[in-house]
């Protein structure tokens, strides 16, 4: 490998990763450097078009330059900790908008799970389970109102 | 459960023979790859090659970037 591995940038990584003597190629965007163990955490990038919820269509915008040569896909539900050798060369970059892009979406995508089980209905038990205050009447925050229609 | 990834690095013999010693839960009948004990390839740490064949094993790497479709990556 004669090159550092950078944040956000597109590089093709031999394919299959647990095969030596792999001759395919697949892009990989690199979303961190290289760790105390020689690993890269990485997104796969694939022509397959994704659903929404699990990726996006790289635009021309999210590049630093020269683009990927083939409408392009980052999965950001698929990520692995590749090791660095499995990194043949690099591809493409992307611009810090895209890269910002890329690390937004995957922080995002597991907020719908989260907030799934976070407020998931829990089964009622008596005597230990909280029940919320009603703020619809008789709340101490707000003044009874006067009625001044009626008198 | 049978080991998945066995690595070991060996020095050939006069008669430039390897001789490699299985592991019993392997079972007996295994795939080799030879790779030299030199450059990049032998830096992967067992775990990451173990890592690497967990992933090539997933229904992603199989289904979608095993695919023909993206087999256009490979002249890059």
């Amino acid at each position: 490998m004669h090159f550092e591995v950078e944040p956000g940038a597109i590089y093709s990584a031999l394919f299959p990763f647990s095969d030596l003597s792999a001759t395919k190629k697949r892009p990989v965007l690199a979303l961190g450097g290289v760790d105390e163990t020689g690993d890269v955490r990485v997104a796969f990038i694939t022509t397959t078009p994704v659903p929404v919820s699990q990726g996006y269509a790289l635009s021309q915008e999210d590049y630093d330059g020269v683009p990927l040569p083939f409408v392009s896909h980052l999965r950001a539900d698929k990520t692995f900790n590749l090791h660095a050798s499995r990194l043949e060369k690099p591809l493409a970059k992307l611009s810090g908008t895209g890269y910002e892009r890329a690390l937004r979406k995957l922080i995002t995508l597991d907020i719908p799970q989260f907030a799934a089980h976070r407020h998931a209905p829990q089964p009622f038990s008596p005597g230990k389970s909280v029940i919320p205050p009603s703020t619809k009447s008789g709340s101490t925050t707000s003044p009874p109102r006067s009625n001044s229609f009626w008198g | 459960m049978k080991s998945k990834v066995f690595r070991q690095r060996v020095t050939a013999d006069a008669n430039h023979t390897i001789h490699v010693t299985l592991p019993p839960e392997m079972g007996d009948e295994v795939e080799i790859v030879v790779v030299p004990s030199v450059g990049t390839a032998a830096s992967m740490s067992a775990e990451s090659l173990v890592m690497a064949q967990l992933m090539d094993e997933t229904g992603f790497a199989k289904n979608v970037l095993d695919s023909p479709e993206e087999d256009c990556w490979n002249a890059l």
